[in-house]
């Protein structure tokens, strides 16, 4: 099929699931299904775990279903619906690492193997961030939340104040968060 | 976790007819005539409108201001529910030209207080507290925007949150052109500052607001 039949093709089968014909829907849905996983493990790279974020995917799709307009192309509003999910998803996944060390041997040791394969992935992805930062904000990421040390004992490391220590971690998140976003919504 | 086949088909079967979304200029529409009519109605019902200013609406120069003072807040929300469609692309270029208006509009007033004001000014209409008055109102216009932006996908961007502001506080700037008394500095530090002080308080909350889940 050309991708411009099946660009059509979509378009026609989600306008006539807007209308509650449940086998277009169906049809739909597992027509994309190939392609958002395809997409999603050249964003996070190889896993184990894509078939649950494909899945919400799916759901993000569905509840978002009332707002594509059939008269404009499908696949621009289904990847940015994808995307907008992932970008969620890896907010909640560097939260989570936020409040965990980052020691791949604790998460492995975890009774759910599956989130240490999939924090594996996105964490070769956060490396890549991490290692573009400037020194100092990278330094400061490294030392409270990897080595582990508290505020006072890196700001002392540092040579800096601990409020310094603070701002510098904070502009490093926001730093990787809008690195990593830009790399997810690379089409 | 079910397979695909078996997750696809529960999606399937969980499907009924959507309420498609309106096109954005149609929500425009709706929204406008919702902000206008409410904020135009209770600031009338205040203190009414400057006397005179159909005269001054007939003076070429007045008429362009005023309508570049409505303008933004058309602008600006046509691409607030442009951006908040999925898929829809708009360029940077597409968004500064939302802020055009708003440029000329600042324009006349730089002209006005340098000498060149498009109609004679005056103190009569003065309202008690004109700058309160765009404070509080631009929030009407503004929960309706959000109320409508929900409905959509839009994304999480800061910038959201303070154009939703823009656009909303330019409707009660923009009717204090006729409302208020006229002078150009007036206009400038009592009509168009709270306009940037609600900018910056959405710019700061707005995010949230769009994307706060009811639980």
């Amino acid at each position: 099929m050309t991708a411009e039949n099946q660009e059509n093709d979509w378009q026609d089968l989600a306008q006539k699931a807007q209308s509650g014909d449940q086998a277009a829907y169906q049809n739909l849905l597992t027509q994309i299904y190939p392609v958002i996983k395809k997409f999603l493990i050249s964003k996070v790279g190889p896993g184990h775990n894509h078939e649950d974020i494909t899945q919400e995917c799916l759901i993000a799709v569905h509840k978002a279903l009332h707002t594509y307009d059939p008269k404009r192309p499908f696949k621009p509003w289904l990847f940015t619906v994808v995307r907008y999910r992932l970008i969620d998803n890896l907010r909640k996944i560097q939260k989570q690492m936020a409040r965990e060390v980052l020691n791949p041997e604790i998460l492995a040791t975890s009774p759910d193997s599956d989130t240490y394969h999939e924090v594996e992935d996105t964490e070769e992805m956060i490396k890549k961030a991490l290692d573009s930062l400037p020194s100092d904000m990278r330094r400061a990421l490294v030392l409270t939340k990897i080595e582990g040390l508290s505020t006072q004992e890196a700001s002392q490391k540092e040579g800096i104040t601990p409020v310094a220590l603070r701002s510098r971690v904070s502009r490093a998140y926001k730093t990787l968060r809008k690195k990593l976003e830009k790399e997810i919504a690379r089409p | 976790m079910p397979g695909p086949n078996e997750f696809i088909a529960q999606l399937s079967g969980d499907l009924k007819p959507v309420r498609r979304l309106l096109s954005p200029s149609q929500r425009l529409g709706i929204w406008a005539l919702f902000s206008v009519v409410s904020v135009l109605s209770i600031m009338f019902s205040v203190q009414g409108f400057r006397p005179g200013f159909l005269e001054e609406l007939a003076k070429p120069k007045f008429l362009l201001e005023t309508l570049f003072a409505f303008a933004p807040f058309l602008s600006t929300s046509l691409i607030l529910l442009l951006i908040a469609v999925p898929g829809v692309r708009v360029s940077p270029l597409k968004i500064f030209a939302a802020f055009v208006p708003a440029l000329i509009f600042l324009g006349f007033l730089g002209f006005g207080i340098y000498g060149a004001p498009s109609t004679q000014p005056t103190i009569a209409g003065a309202r008690a507290s004109c700058f309160h008055e765009i404070l509080y109102l631009s929030w009407i216009p503004i929960f309706a925007l959000v109320f409508l932006i929900r409905r959509a996908l839009p994304p999480r961007r800061v910038f959201l949150g303070g154009l939703i502001g823009f656009a909303g506080a330019c409707l009660p700037m923009a009717i204090m052109q006729v409302a208020c008394m006229y002078d150009p500095m007036h206009v400038l530090t009592h009509h168009a500052y709270p306009v940037l002080i609600i900018t910056g308080i959405m710019a700061l909350m707005g995010n949230a607001m769009i994307h706060f889940k009811r639980s």
